[in-house]
């Protein structure tokens, strides 16, 4: 970034290179499936606004991916509110004390996840998993949806997910706690059925 | 949990979502493409500007002035420039309230020809080199002469005439005209001399400019013309000292560069104004007499309040002092007149 705030454009052509596809699927399931007709603009408007923000760009510990997806995350809210929907940034405003604990029972009708690419069978009840992921992933508050998708889908660490987030350590760990129950109690209530008719487990 | 707490990546929601439908979605090519021209286009023109800006000083100085905030402080010095020039060959008084000048009671025999005379004299105090001045005197002059005089006779346009020609006004004709014939320039408020500087004895200027500046309350036009008329009279005193005597109760002396100094600085402290009747009656040490050549040209009565000056055919006028102010100049004027 600092090559490219100093006028070198291929620098900011490995950087595209090397963050445009991960930038873009957070993006698009950010949104949702509604809004995904406008994830080409908040994607396109992320990037614009590292153009313009090249020569203000401090990374103060912050690595640029960080910063990237802080900017993406802001160009979210903003789509999402622009379209009247009601963004809470609060992740626990309708949950309880303590994070919804997931029965285990499902699980264990699932095949292994290191075994995803072995089977046609199991590729298919991934698949089909993947499909009910983003369909529960919309049912989670903004907040605890980022968190996941930073720490689950980019492989951020913890503490980066909280500073793309700009919130402390232990409200990004409270999020994602919240997100991967709510989410697993929310996969195997749909998946449970399928693993036991559709792919003959 | 993680050595830092963190909870550990769930493998079956990461294994869900690395087969989502969307996982293998990407930007479109056009999209890209757009995104990398608009970031080369950003970076390509300021690596062209910036030999620009540092190697041409006209160019860099250009570019400075273009940005709308010192482009706008630079419109708006530009159009007070322009307003200030437009303005500087209008009057002063044009806004200022009509001064109301009292013509000066006087035997009714003399009215007509006192009142001729103020007028001239006020028509010829702003002096030829004062062109601004003599403009807007001339402006008013129409108003004065209709309100107070008659239309003279043929034989005085003739010789206001005369000594319009000569810018001199009535009161001091004969000094001028002689002036003139000396070929010496004409007297102007800029050209009077600047005596030197007070002397240490005299302590009376902070005084009178404190006098000056609380009376200052004349109007602005006729405080202009009445001062000329002043420095008419006083002057040639101060110009030709050879010429002029003095004299405060008994004796008559010749003007001394004391004199010379107290003249000046009544010159420049008072605001004369027509005086609304003659001099009052004062202590013989309290009245100057000025002759020039052996005549009587001018008195002035240092009184406790004000100070007349009384031009020889000519109304009095008078300029209102504080008491200090009045202390001052009387004790300068025993220093300067022993």
């Amino acid at each position: 970034m600092a090559a490219y705030a100093g006028g070198d454009a291929r620098a900011f052509e490995q950087l595209y290179a090397r963050h445009q596809a991960g930038l873009y699927r957070f993006v698009r399931r950010l949104l949702g499936s509604a809004l995904n007709a406008q994830t080409d603009e908040v994607f396109q408007d992320t990037w614009l606004r590292v153009v313009q923000a090249r020569l203000r760009w401090e990374p103060q510990g912050a690595t640029f991916r960080t910063w990237l997806y802080t900017l993406a995350h802001h160009r979210v809210i903003d789509m999402l509110r622009r379209s009247g929907r009601e963004v809470s940034l609060d992740a626990h405003s309708d949950d309880g004390d303590a994070p919804w604990e997931p029965e285990t029972a499902a699980w264990q009708q699932w095949p292994a996840p290191a075994s995803a690419a072995s089977h046609t069978e199991e590729l298919a009840f991934w698949c089909r998993a993947g499909e009910k992921l983003l369909a529960c992933l919309e049912q989670l508050p903004l907040p605890q949806r980022s968190a996941f998708l930073l720490h689950h889908g980019d492989g951020l660490a913890l503490d980066e997910v909280a500073s793309a987030l700009e919130v402390g350590f232990e409200t990004a760990k409270t999020r994602l706690r919240y997100a991967m129950s709510k989410l697993r109690t929310c996969m195997g209530a749909h998946l449970a059925p399928l693993t036991e008719g559709g792919t003959g487990r | 949990m993680t050595p830092h707490d963190e909870p550990a990546r769930d493998a079956w929601l990461s294994q869900a979502l690395q087969h989502a439908p969307d996982a293998e979605a990407a930007p479109p090519a056009a999209l890209s493409e757009a995104i990398l021209r608009q970031a080369r286009n950003a970076v390509t023109p300021s690596r062209a500007a910036a030999p620009a800006r540092t190697t041409n000083p006209l160019l860099r100085w250009w570019s400075w002035l273009a940005r709308p905030p010192i482009a706008a402080g630079f419109a708006t010095v530009m159009v007070a420039t322009l307003v200030g020039v437009m303005w500087w060959d209008k009057p002063l008084d044009a806004f200022a309230p009509q001064p109301d000048v009292p013509a000066a009671p006087a035997p009714m025999a003399q009215d007509k020809e006192d009142k001729d005379t103020v007028a001239q004299a006020s028509a010829v105090a702003a002096a030829p080199p004062a062109r601004d001045e003599s403009k807007a005197v001339a402006r008013s002059e129409p108003e004065k002469p209709r309100s107070i005089a008659p239309p003279p006779p043929p034989a005085a346009q003739r010789e206001r005439a005369g000594a319009s020609r000569a810018s001199v006004p009535p009161a001091a004709t004969g000094e001028l005209q002689t002036r003139t014939a000396d070929a010496a320039p004409p007297p102007t408020a800029a050209a009077a001399p600047a005596p030197a500087p007070a002397p240490a004895p005299l302590s009376a200027p902070a005084a009178v400019a404190d006098s000056a500046a609380k009376f200052a309350a004349t109007p602005p036009a006729a405080g202009l013309a009445l001062r000329r008329q002043d420095a008419e009279t006083i002057t040639p005193l101060i110009e030709q000292p050879e010429r002029w005597a003095w004299q405060r109760g008994a004796g008559r002396q010749p003007a001394t560069p004391s004199l010379q100094r107290w003249l000046a600085q009544l010159d420049r402290s008072v605001h004369w104004r027509p005086a609304s009747g003659t001099s009052p009656a004062a202590a013989d040490g309290d009245v100057l007499q000025l002759w020039r050549d052996g005549a009587p040209r001018a008195t002035i009565v240092l009184g406790d309040d004000a100070v007349w000056l009384t031009p020889a055919g000519s109304a009095p006028l008078m300029a209102p002092l504080s008491p200090d102010a009045a202390a001052a100049l009387k004790s300068a004027l025993i220093a300067a007149t022993p």
